[in-house]
């Protein structure tokens, strides 16, 4: 029998859905030069970010190693500014115990490894409406953080829409499009 | 006023509607390319998408890429892009194919600028140097290889060419270009945006070129007559207004002159066009609603011995919905309705026209972050209508126009799977539409020994593709592979003046016809550096092989001979280097031979062996200050001249250009 377009079209998509299905996973790692930029450049796509020059407070604990190398790392990539869209992001250095001071900030950089801690980061950016971005997926997939960035080998952005919505933080329509929402 | 009572009536409707989450506003496609680090398109499915997760064969050339090539036109650009066919009749007329067919005043192309069809709409051709679009204000050429009527309308047979501009609420495109060359070219452009805070943008532009025509030494007499000096002149005007948070609205007018040689046939041809579209675009409780209405007109007259004019002016309106079901869902309705009208010589003075009736979907399904699934429908429904006369004895009648309808049904389907982060596999089904035009369907020309009629029983031709494109990234090298195999079968070809001659009094009278069905297998495998500074690099290959099963009454000609019309090798190559204020780069491309026709007034179609050929471009920049590049091109540096098809050769030609930004 002389089989019509759908039969094949049927066909293949049948035996690729069972073929190819796949899943991916995310996990933190060193931060590098890239993975600030495009933090940078995912800031400038919140639509309701207050106006003129902010501070990112970039949250560490000073007694996990990793969590202070990689708060130091983003201190020196952000240098004397970081630019997202028409702001200017400076960074102040805000220990988990002096959690506080990052209140007045414009968004929150969150270190890897924070554990339990993370989640006190994860009610002030609810309480104080403020963006947090992080390269610590689980932290994201958690709550704790609204945005994780992955840039390695591909740029991926996830974003925590219930922490969205909670902040009332709005996000670039088609930026929201090319992100993962979870 | 038509227009203008209906873009107030949406604006109102969608107003009542609006959505709190307004989401209809302009796309930054800079900021979100440099973020994504690949360009970012909506014309697949209306989503923005990366290049890399459309569900079509999609290349994109930027900004970059025209100004690094040099070149002053779009078609001198797409002929290094691999799986694309290029040849020119004469000075300002190029021609672009995609994956071959590829034809005089080509009519199975879809190009658009910003989503609207651009073509002439009587014949269906794309006049490339009529297009109401700088260089300078072109943001992206995305290329779509294959069939895909059923994502972007009819005449998307052989792919679509979707030209997007700058967006005069994002961004702030101030130019001035100058060009001098070969040829007497003298070329000017101007760009200028002006913008009221975050809600209103506007950007104009003009344009124009004068040259000489290339020499026609070593062209046959009867095809170097009469020819004309080339020229253009254009003016565009588009503006973007954020009337509310969800609601933008978009108002463009333009104007497009040219004149071009087409030595095979031996006519100059002078057209003008212009074009006013009104678009809104709102965020509504029941999704993105995307109205869009255009209405274009074209004067075109040939000139010299087979003198004739036509008027046509196309009126389109356009009605999409797109939303979201479910999380990983998103589904696009559509509606479209197109009238399509001309009268003049072309028609022995009748008017003929037909409206088209469209509805379509597109479903998108996220089925995993790593594999997309998207399918869609479309059918064209167009009846025929004629008022006035049909010439005696050619046995048509006015009921025969009258009475005609034809529908075409066409589909996509494409699964795109992530199969890592350095893999992507592309699986794709679709069939699409070449509609007749009204050339083709009902053209009177009455010319001296000669009778060109259409034939409103003519049937559209389908071209189904069975497509697998497979991308790797070798990242350890910096390096992307793409490559696609495609098989392709038309049913249905059709071509005006191509039927048997017919004894027609003291005249030869010749009619348009379907005359056969066609295949083509072909595979396109290209590698390109990953980075583009300081070092660009990117090489091509694509085989294509057609056979044709032609009636045996129908005789060889441009319109009806494509396995013999398309190269079966091409090679595309370029490289590139930036040097602090310095840009150099080297294009060039291989073709196997061909053989194409000339039109004879005497004898007819006459094949004519095109040898294949090398073309080289070398193009170097240097940015003087900040708001100031000058630039020196050498097309065709490796041979004086060049016949990539009969008429007019190619000459090499050098261009020296100024740009200053503001």
């Amino acid at each position: 029998m002389r089989r019509g377009p759908f039969t094949t079209i049927a066909a293949f998509q049948a035996g690729l859905l069972a073929g190819f299905v796949t899943t991916t996973t995310a996990s933190a790692a060193d931060i590098s030069t890239k993975d600030i930029q495009v933090l940078g450049r995912s800031l400038g796509f919140i639509e309701n970010l207050p106006a003129g020059d902010l501070k990112l407070a970039i949250v560490f604990d000073p007694a996990n190693p990793q969590s202070a190398q990689e708060a130091d790392a983003v201190r020196k990539g952000v240098g004397d500014g970081l630019k997202a869209g028409t702001h200017v992001f400076t960074p102040i250095m805000v220990p988990i115990d002096a959690l506080g001071s990052a209140g007045s900030a414009g968004a929150i950089f969150l270190t890897s490894g924070l554990g339990a801690n993370a989640a006190k980061v994860g009610s002030l950016s609810k309480d104080k409406k403020l963006p947090c971005g992080t390269i610590d997926i689980p932290q994201v997939q958690g709550g704790q953080c609204l945005m994780g960035i992955k840039t390695d080998p591909k740029v991926e952005i996830i974003v925590n829409k219930s922490v969205a919505e909670a902040a009332g933080i709005t996000f670039d329509p088609a930026f929201k499009m090319l992100i993962t929402q979870i | 006023m038509m227009n203008r009572t209906l873009l107030a009536a949406t604006a109102a409707a969608a107003a009542l509607l609006v959505h709190h989450s307004a989401q209809a506003q302009s796309v930054n496609y800079g900021d979100l390319e440099e973020l994504f680090g690949e360009p970012v398109t909506t014309s697949a499915t209306g989503k923005p998408q990366r290049v890399s997760e459309v569900p079509i064969n999609m290349e994109i050339l930027t900004q970059d890429d025209i100004r690094r090539s040099g070149v002053d036109t779009i078609p001198d650009l797409l002929q290094f892009v691999t799986g694309l066919n290029f040849r020119r009749s004469s000075f300002n007329d190029g021609e672009v194919g995609i994956r071959g067919y590829d034809q005089p005043w080509n009519p199975r192309l879809l190009v658009l600028v910003n989503d609207r069809p651009i073509y002439e709409d009587f014949y269906g051709d794309v006049v490339w140097s009529a297009m109401p679009v700088q260089l300078d204000e072109i943001r992206q050429i995305e290329i779509v290889k294959g069939p895909n009527s059923a994502l972007f309308g009819f005449n998307a047979a052989s792919g679509v060419i979707n030209i997007v501009t700058y967006d005069p609420l994002q961004d702030n495109v101030n130019a001035i270009t100058g060009r001098i060359g070969t040829q007497s070219l003298k070329e000017g452009s101007a760009v200028a945006t002006f913008k009221d805070g975050r809600t209103l943008g506007v950007r104009l532009s003009v344009g124009g070129m004068s040259a000489h025509e290339f020499s026609t030494s070593g062209t046959p007499p009867g095809n170097a007559q009469g020819l004309l000096q080339p020229r253009t002149g254009t003016v565009n005007l588009d503006s973007r207004w954020q009337a509310a948070p969800g609601i933008l609205v978009t108002l463009e007018g333009n104007i497009g002159t040219m004149r071009r040689n087409f030595p095979a046939d031996a006519t100059p041809e002078d057209d003008r066009t212009n074009t006013i579209r009104g678009r809104v675009q709102a965020s509504t409780s029941l999704g993105e609603i995307d109205f869009d209405v255009y209405h274009t007109s074209w004067h075109i007259h040939y000139e010299g011995s087979q003198a004739q004019v036509a008027d046509n002016a196309a009126t389109d309106v356009r009605l999409s919905d797109l939303f979201l079901a479910g999380k990983d869902h998103t589904v696009r309705l559509n509606f479209e309705y197109k009238n399509n009208e001309a009268e003049g010589q072309f028609f022995n003075g009748s008017t003929v026209g037909y409206n088209v009736y469209s509805v379509g979907g597109m479903w998108n399904w996220q089925i995993t972050p790593a594999i997309a699934l998207t399918n869609a429908i479309r059918e064209d429904y167009l009846t025929l209508y004629e008022n006035g006369q049909v010439l005696p004895a050619t046995g048509l009648t006015s009921h025969d126009f009258n009475h005609r309808s034809l529908a075409a049904f066409s589909f996509n389907t494409g699964l795109v799977s992530h199969l890592s982060d350095a893999d992507v596999l592309r699986l794709m089904v679709s069939r699409g539409y070449q509609l007749p035009s009204l050339d083709d369907l009902a053209q009177q020309i009455v010319q001296p020994g000669v009778v060109l009629v259409g034939s409103p029983s003519l049937s559209p031709t389908s071209v189904l593709n069975y497509e697998v494109d497979y991308d790797h990234s070798f990242r350890n090298i910096g390096t992307i592979l793409r490559t696609a195999l495609f098989k392709q079968q038309n049913a249905n070809l059709f071509g005006y003046d191509v039927s048997a001659p017919i004894t027609y009094g003291p005249n030869i009278l010749y009619q348009s016809q379907n005359f056969g069905s066609s295949r083509e297998l072909g595979v396109e495998v290209s590698l390109r550096s990953e980075k583009k500074i300081p070092f660009r690099w990117k090489v091509g290959y694509s085989y294509a092989t057609i056979k044709d099963s032609v009636y045996p009454t129908i005789a060889a000609g441009a319109y009806t001979a494509f396995s013999g019309g398309t190269p079966k090798h091409s090679v595309d190559a370029s490289v590139g280097y930036t040097l602090d204020r310095w840009e150099f780069d080297v294009l060039g491309r291989w073709q196997s031979s061909i053989t194409d026709y000339r039109y004879d007034t005497v004898l007819g179609y006459v094949p004519s062996a095109i040898k294949d050929y090398v073309t080289i471009n070398l193009h170097a920049g240097y940015r003087v200050t900040a708001h100031l590049t000058l630039g020196a091109t050498a097309e065709q540096v490796n041979q004086a001249k060049i016949w990539n098809r009969p008429g007019v050769p190619d000459e090499r030609r050098v261009i020296v250009s100024a740009t200053a930004h503001f």
